[in-house]
C-alpha cells in the first residue's frame, strides 16, 4: 500500500460562506511518499485554503480528500482529529502558546494522542519528556528549553513550532508560509532544517512559499496556484521566467 | 478647527442639555454649600478617633475583606467556564451562546443589594447572604468581561492546537487562557475592590463586617468611632489595590 498516494484531492472546490467566488476550483492533487512540495501563488490565490483542506481544518464544499485511502470529508470531528495528529503544521506567525516555555509548547504536540485530563494537569511520562527534549535538540534549542517563547527571535519561534510538529510523529508536514515573516538568511536556515527533518523522518512535505528561490532550491516538486486553480505542477527546474510572470502577474 | 466636524457641535449641545436636566433632577446646586460650617462642625466631631474600638474594628474589617474576597473569587471561579460557553468563538452552538449571554446579562443587571434583600428573606441576616449576592453579581460581570476577552483572542494559537488534533475544550483552554490571563487578573482585582465597597453597603442591611459597624455608629452619633471605621475602609481599599497591581506586574 506504500506505493499509493498519501494524500489525494479529487475535484475539491471550496467556496466560503458569503462569497460569490470559489477560493479553490476543481482541485486535483496526489502527494506521494518522499515528496517535498512547494506551493507558489500570489496572496489570495488559495494556498492557505488548500493546505487547510489537507488536514481537515477546512471542509471542502465539493469533492473528496483522501488520506491513506480514506475520504476524510466523510469523517466526523473525532475522525478528523485523528487525521490531524498525523500531520504536523507550522504557520507564518508561529502560533505558539504565549506565557509557556519552549518545552511546554513542544509538549502540546502530543495533545491529540493523550488523555485530556493528563493534558490539563500537565502530566507527562519520562518517555514523553525525553521525546520532547529530543525534538528540541534536533531544532537546536536545548539551551532555551525553559525560556518563555515570547522572549525568542522569529527564527527560534519557528523552530519551536517545528519541534512541536515533530512531537506528533507526523507522516505529513505542512507549512503555511512559514518563513514569510523571517529575514532571508533565517528563512533559508528554516528551510534547511525542514529538509533535514523531511529526509530523516521520511515525510511528505508541502509548504507554501512566496520566495521562488527557496522553492527552487528545496522542492522536489512545485505547484502554482492562481485564482483557486492549479496552473503549474512539475519540477522546480522547469519553473521558468515565463511561468513566474504568469503566476505573479 | 481642523479636528472638528459639525457632528461634534451637535454632540456638545446634546451633552449640555443632558447635564442641565440631570442637574434639575438631582437638585444639583452649589449655593446650598451656605451651610458649609455645619459640615466642618460635624467632621470635627470625628476627632480624636475612638482608638478603644480599633482592635475590634480591625476584626470586623477582616470579615469585610473575607466577604469581598470570597464573593469576587468564587464569582471568578464560576464566571471563567461560563465565559467560554458565552463567547461566540468557543460556544458549542448559537443557542447555548445566546442562552448564556442573556443569563449573564440578567445576573449583571440585578444589583447586589437586591440579591442581598431577596436572600435575606431565605437565610436571614449575616455575611453569608451578602457573599452570595456578591458572587451572583460578579458571575454576571466577570462572565461578560471574560467572554469578550475570549472573543478578541488571537486565533493563531487556536489553529495550532486544532492542528495537533487536540479536543476542542483542551484546545480552547490552552490556546486562549494564557493569552487573556493578565487581563482576567486585572478585571478580577478591580472587582475585588468594588466588592469591598459593596460589602459595606450590604453591611447596612445586616450583612455584618465593618459596613454594619459604620451604619450602627452613624445611627448612635458615635462619630469618633465612625472615623475609625472610615479610616480602616480606606486602608483596606488601598491595600487591595496595591497587592492587585503588584500581582499584575508579576504576571505580565
Ligand atoms: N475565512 C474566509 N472567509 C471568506 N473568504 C476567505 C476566507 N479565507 C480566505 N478567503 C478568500 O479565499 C481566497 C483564497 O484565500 P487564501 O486561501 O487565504 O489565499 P492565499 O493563502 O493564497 O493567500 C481569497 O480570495 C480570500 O479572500
Ligand atoms: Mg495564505
Amino acid at each position: 500500500m506504500n506505493s499509493g498516494p498519501i494524500i489525494k484531492l479529487e475535484h475539491v472546490r471550496v467556496r466560503y460562506q458569503g462569497s460569490d467566488e470559489d477560493a479553490l476550483t476543481d482541485f486535483n492533487l496526489e502527494m506521494h511518499p518522499g515528496e517535498f512540495i512547494c506551493v507558489l501563488g500570489k496572496s489570495g490565490a488559495g494556498k492557505s485554503t488548500m493546505i487547510r483542506c489537507l488536514n481537515g481544518l477546512q471542509r471542502p464544499t465539493d469533492g473528496s480528500v483522501y488520506f491513506l485511502g480514506e475520504d476524510i470529508t466523510e469523517f466526523n470531528e473525532q475522525g478528523l482529529r485523528k487525521v490531524r495528529t498525523n500531520m504536523g503544521m507550522i504557520f507564518q506567525h508561529f502560533n505558539l502558546i504565549p506565557r509557556l516555555s519552549v518545552l511546554q509548547n513542544v509538549l502540546t504536540g502530543t495533545f491529540g494522542k493523550r488523555n485530556d485530563w493528563k493534558n490539563l494537569i500537565g502530566y507527562f511520562s519520562k518517555e514523553e519528556r525525553d521525546q520532547a527534549l529530543k525534538a528540541i535538540s534536533s531544532v537546536e534549542l536545548i539551551n532555551q528549553q525553559h525560556k518563555r517563547v515570547e522572549h525568542l527571535s522569529g527564527g527560534q519561534k519557528q523552530r519551536v513550532a517545528i519541534a512541536r510538529a515533530l512531537l506528533q510523529k507526523p507522516k505529513v508536514f505542512l507549512g503555511d508560509e512559514p518563513v514569510a515573516s523571517l529575514d532571508p538568511g533565517t528563512a533559508n536556515r528554516i528551510f534547511n532544517l525542514i529538509q533535514r527533518i523531511h529526509e530523516k523522518h521520511k515525510l511528505v512535505t508541502l509548504i507554501n512559499v512566496h520566495d521562488v528561490t527557496l522553492a527552487k532550491r528545496y522542492a522536489t516538486r512545485v505547484l502554482a496556484l492562481k485564482d483557486g486553480k492549479l496552473i503549474y505542477d512539475g519540477s522546480p527546474e522547469d519553473v521558468t521566467e515565463d511561468w513566474l510572470v504568469k503566476i505573479y502577474d | 478647527m481642523a479636528w472638528f466636524k459639525r457632528r461634534h457641535l451637535y454632540i456638545v449641545i446634546g451633552l449640555i442639555i443632558l447635564i442641565y436636566f440631570s442637574m434639575r433632577a438631582t437638585e444639583f446646586n452649589l449655593s446650598k454649600f451656605r451651610d458649609f460650617r455645619n459640615m466642618i462642625d460635624f467632621l470635627s466631631g470625628w476627632f480624636p478617633m475612638n482608638m478603644e474600638i480599633l482592635p475590634r474594628m480591625i476584626m470586623e474589617s477582616l470579615d469585610t475583606l473575607a466577604m469581598a474576597f470570597l464573593g469576587s473569587f468564587l464569582g471568578l471561579v464560576f464566571a471563567l467556564p461560563l465565559a467560554f460557553v458565552a463567547a461566540r468563538n468557543t460556544s458549542r452552538s448559537p443557542f447555548l451562546y445566546g442562552f448564556f449571554r442573556i443569563s449573564l446579562s440578567f445576573l449583571r443587571s440585578v444589583p447586589e443589594i437586591v440579591f442581598g434583600l431577596i436572600l435575606l428573606t431565605a437565610i436571614g441576616l449575616g455575611p453569608f447572604p451578602a457573599v452570595l449576592a456578591i458572587i451572583l453579581h460578579n458571575i454576571g460581570v466577570l462572565g461578560k468581561l471574560i467572554s469578550e476577552l475570549i472573543e478578541a483572542a488571537d486565533v493563531g494559537p487556536q489553529e495550532a492546537m486544532k492542528s495537533v488534533g487536540a479536543k476542542r475544550w483542551i484546545a480552547n483552554i490552552f490556546s486562549i487562557l494564557p493569552q487573556i490571563w493578565p487581563n482576567v487578573l486585572s478585571h478580577y482585582f478591580y472587582r475585588f475592590e468594588v466588592a469591598i465597597r459593596t460589602s459595606l453597603i450590604l453591611g447596612f442591611i445586616g450583612g455584618g463586617g465593618i459596613g454594619q459597624q459604620l451604619f450602627n455608629h452613624f445611627k448612635v452619633f458615635a462619630y469618633s468611632s465612625v472615623a475609625i471605621d472610615v479610616f480602616l475602609i480606606m486602608i483596606m481599599v488601598i491595600m487591595v489595590d496595591f497587592t492587585g497591581s503588584k500581582i499584575r506586574e508579576k504576571v505580565i
